[in-house]
């Protein structure tokens, strides 16, 4: 998983937790030291699975709870750090058609390139009327994550819409699909 | 400078050392950030996705690229299959440089193996029979003003072997969409050589081909002129009419077949206008003709095998040379084939004949002479000429012979020998008989001919070999005389041995049908042939009329008084009045007087002359004084 999802995680920690959350979080996930993530990099699936729960363990959160505080950080980080890509779309529908490639860009700096394919493979998104189609296929099953993620950036776009869930791994579907009805 | 302004600038300077990869085009590297600065990182992760990008966007464009030149291949491959399946040439016409691009095969079936691929447009024209290149060009400047929706023009193009292939060209043109000027034309050019050149059952070559050939060999001035031996097959009409139409297919490639084997690389063999196989060889000189001839009457000494039976077939050959015909062009050389075929059919030549200018000057009249003939017919210009049969004993004039004759209101009388042979050879002998006939039975009746000559006078009227062969004759004779009211011993049918001998039994049923009529039959041009004297007892004979050769010097050569004593005698035996013919002189009157001739005519008395001059001239006795003073 690229640095970039565990280092908004860390801030969010951090925030909610100070440096004591985060140092026991870290060893509750079986982290062996504090990481620095790199939004550069890809760093092992299961160890930021692992960070998830125990982040929501320790602060005795639910999981769509945490998603949603994570989708938050996430919305606002990413604005900050690559502002040039909420700029370019001028709509939510923009964005997450685009969201797909954007995703891949942060993969194009994977030096291998099967991790590099992993990661760009990831999402599929395409039109059927007025839905937009997303197809999620990741073995870490985080489609609440997205779900989350969905609802807090129409809000940073102040637009309204709803998910649909169309197929969804956590019930043996071989991939998430998710039908985007957005009213703007 | 601070140390993190240092770093961030040496992190800046290490991506961008690393971005400089791309200056030859590889794209093929990742840029390493090794920095904790978020923004480095950032830089470097958007870096690698633009390499990324342009990595994919090569490789998508490589992928496009290879897929287009797949199915250009294939496209390719697929056009090479119909343009080869089609036998076909490609050709590409830039109309600004009036240059010609072509391809590998064009230039095959061109006869331009050694072209480059691209050469002037010009050259296809000169390559063009001349007679086709103005409609080629219309055809070009109809397609590209607009007025034909595609190009299409057929051509004869020189082989490079002295040979022609038909071609048809057929293409579109190009036009610049801003000017609309015609810019550029293709399409391909077909081979039609076949279906136009070639007849389908034998596989020789048409008549139009070798005319064509033969002008294009003609054509240079002071060149070797080609010469045309033509190879006739005398039973083969007779052949053909008794073979299925399958096995008429396997003889005329049979034919073919063998005269293939007599030719050489230059020679051209090819069907006359009436199927006629004619070869065209370079030789000229006579000795070198006959020689070829010779090998191709040696092609036909074997049968002809079809696949049921074998034929024999019987070949003569006929030669016409250049020189010897009436100008140096095609036509000529082939109405010189024609007119040597027809001297063959008409005489008995030998196995190989020379066709000669004078064949040509005697075509020309016999031409000449059918259409007066038939001119005269129409016109009325038949006369009979009466020439009197006198009795030696009483002087008296017993008949005459009636001779046909045309009067041309211009140009006067014309010589039987002129018309009576066409007349023949065409058939219009039987009208010519018949307008004689119905002019002679007036004569019979005539009250001038009657006052002068009696009532018992009968005229003896020639019937030629052909007519004895037709059934019908005879019927219309005998309708005609029937109407008349003419009595039939007044009428005397005279016919030649050669008449009687070519079909004996048609000729004999028919002289017996006129015997029971009641007419009187002589033989006419006794002892001019072989004479049979067997013949002579098998038919209904009266008459035999003794021929001028035995007569003429009778006096004077023992041999030919010897044979007339025969003669005479035999008739005298038979109970046949024997007529002798051709009597010129007093003394020969006077030697067949002593041989016991009964009947003489011949130019001492009078020259076949118009019933008007005749009665005016001859009179009915007194004759034999006559002729003596």
């Amino acid at each position: 998983m690229i640095g970039l999802i565990q280092r908004v995680l860390v801030q969010v920690i951090e925030d909610q937790g100070g440096e004591a959350a985060l140092d026991a979080i870290c060893e509750q996930a079986g982290l062996r030291e504090r990481p620095d993530f790199r939004i550069d990099q890809d760093y092992d699936d299961n160890e930021c699975l692992a960070l998830i729960q125990a982040t929501a363990d320790h602060f005795q959160l639910s999981e769509d709870d945490l998603f949603r505080l994570y989708a938050d950080y996430f919305i606002r980080i990413s604005r900050q750090q690559f502002p040039m890509f909420y700029e370019m779309s001028g709509s939510a529908r923009e964005f997450l058609e685009r969201q797909p490639r954007i995703h891949s860009t942060l993969a194009a700096s994977l030096r291998d390139e099967s991790s590099r394919a992993r990661v760009r493979d990831k999402f599929d998104a395409w039109h059927d009327g007025d839905f937009i189609h997303v197809l999620y296929r990741s073995p870490n099953r985080l489609c609440g994550l997205y779900e989350a993620l969905f609802y807090r950036l129409l809000d940073e776009f102040g637009e309204r819409g709803h998910l649909s869930v169309k197929a969804c791994q956590k019930r043996g579907d071989e991939a998430c699909e998710f039908c985007l009805d957005l009213e703007s | 400078m601070a140390d993190s302004e240092k770093a961030l600038r040496a992190s800046i300077n290490r991506i961008a050392d690393q971005l400089c990869q791309a200056v030859d085009g590889n794209y093929d590297f990742h840029v390493n950030a090794s920095s904790d600065d978020l923004d480095i990182q950032k830089l470097s992760v958007l870096s690698n996705f633009v390499l990324e990008s342009v990595r994919r966007n090569l490789t998508e464009l490589e992928g496009v690229r290879h897929d287009l030149q797949q199915r250009v291949e294939d496209r390719t491959r697929q056009l090479d299959r119909i343009i080869k399946g089609a036998n076909d040439g490609v050709w590409e016409w830039d109309l600004a440089s009036n240059e010609l691009t072509v391809s590998e095969r064009w230039r095959t079936m061109s006869g331009c193996e050694h072209w480059p691929g691209t050469f002037d447009a010009d050259a296809w024209l000169a390559r063009m029979h001349p007679e086709d290149r103005g409609p080629f060009r219309t055809a070009v400047l109809q397609h590209t003003s607009g007025v034909s929706e595609r190009f299409s023009a057929q051509y004869r193009l020189e082989n490079g072997r002295g040979g022609f292939r038909w071609m048809v060209a057929r293409g579109i043109c190009d036009h610049d969409p801003a000017s609309g000027e015609p810019r550029l034309m293709a399409g391909t050019q077909s081979d039609i050589t076949e279906q136009k050149f070639v007849h389908s059952a034998s596989g020789l070559a048409n008549k139009d081909y070798l005319r064509l050939v033969l002008q294009h060999r003609l054509a240079p001035p002071d060149g070797p002129a080609p010469s045309l031996i033509v190879i006739r097959l005398s039973n083969l009409p007779l052949v053909r009419e008794n073979l299925r139409s399958q096995e008429e297919g396997e003889l005329g490639a049979a034919i073919r077949r063998r005269l293939e084997t007599c030719m050489v690389p230059s020679d051209l063999v090819a069907r006359l206008v009436d199927g006629t196989p004619a070869m065209l060889v370079h030789q000229t000189d006579a000795q070198e003709l006959e020689q070829r001839a010779c090998t191709v009457l040696q092609a036909f000494d074997e049968p002809v095998t079809l696949s049921r039976r074998s034929v024999w077939l019987t070949a003569s050959i006929g030669i016409v040379q250049s020189h010897e015909t009436v100008g140096r062009d095609a036509d000529a050389m082939l109405q010189g084939a024609h007119t040597l075929l027809r001297h063959m059919r008409q005489r008995a030549t030998g196995h190989i004949t020379f066709f000669q200018r004078s064949m040509h000057n005697e075509h020309a009249r016999r031409l000449e002479s059918e259409q007066l003939l038939r001119d005269a017919l129409a016109q009325l210009w038949v006369e009979p000429f009466l020439q009197p049969l006198v009795d030696t004993v009483r002087g008296t004039i017993t008949g005459f012979e009636a001779l046909c004759r045309i009067r041309h209101p211009e140009t006067g009388l014309v010589s039987p020998g002129e018309f009576i042979p066409v007349a023949e050879e065409t058939g219009l002998i039987h009208p010519l008989s018949l307008q004689l006939l119905d002019q002679i039975l007036p004569l019979l009746s005539d009250s001038r001919m009657t006052e002068r000559y009696g009532n018992a006078f009968y005229i003896s009227f020639n019937l030629s070999p052909v007519q004895l062969q037709d059934p019908h004759m005879g019927e219309e004779i005998l309708e005609r005389l029937r109407h008349s009211g003419v009595s039939p011993e007044r009428l005397n049918i005279e016919l030649t041995e050669t008449a009687v001998m070519g079909d004996a039994n048609t000729a004999i049923e028919i002289m017996e049908r006129f015997a029971t009529a009641g007419f009187a039959i002589s033989l006419d041009d006794f002892g001019a042939g072989y004479s049979s004297l067997g013949l002579i007892r098998s038919l209904p004979l009266q008459q035999v009329k003794i021929d001028r050769s035995l007569v003429s010097s009778v006096d004077t050569d023992d041999e030919k008084r010897a044979i007339l004593n025969m003669i005479l005698s035999l008739c005298e035996q038979l109970d046949l009045t024997a007529v002798v013919e051709g009597v010129e002189t007093e003394t020969e009157l006077a030697c067949l007087a002593g041989m016991g001739a009964q009947l003489v005519q011949g130019f001492l008395f009078s020259r076949p002359l118009p019933p008007e001059t005749l009665l005016d001239q001859v009179p009915p006795r007194g004759l034999l004084s006559a002729a003596g003073s």
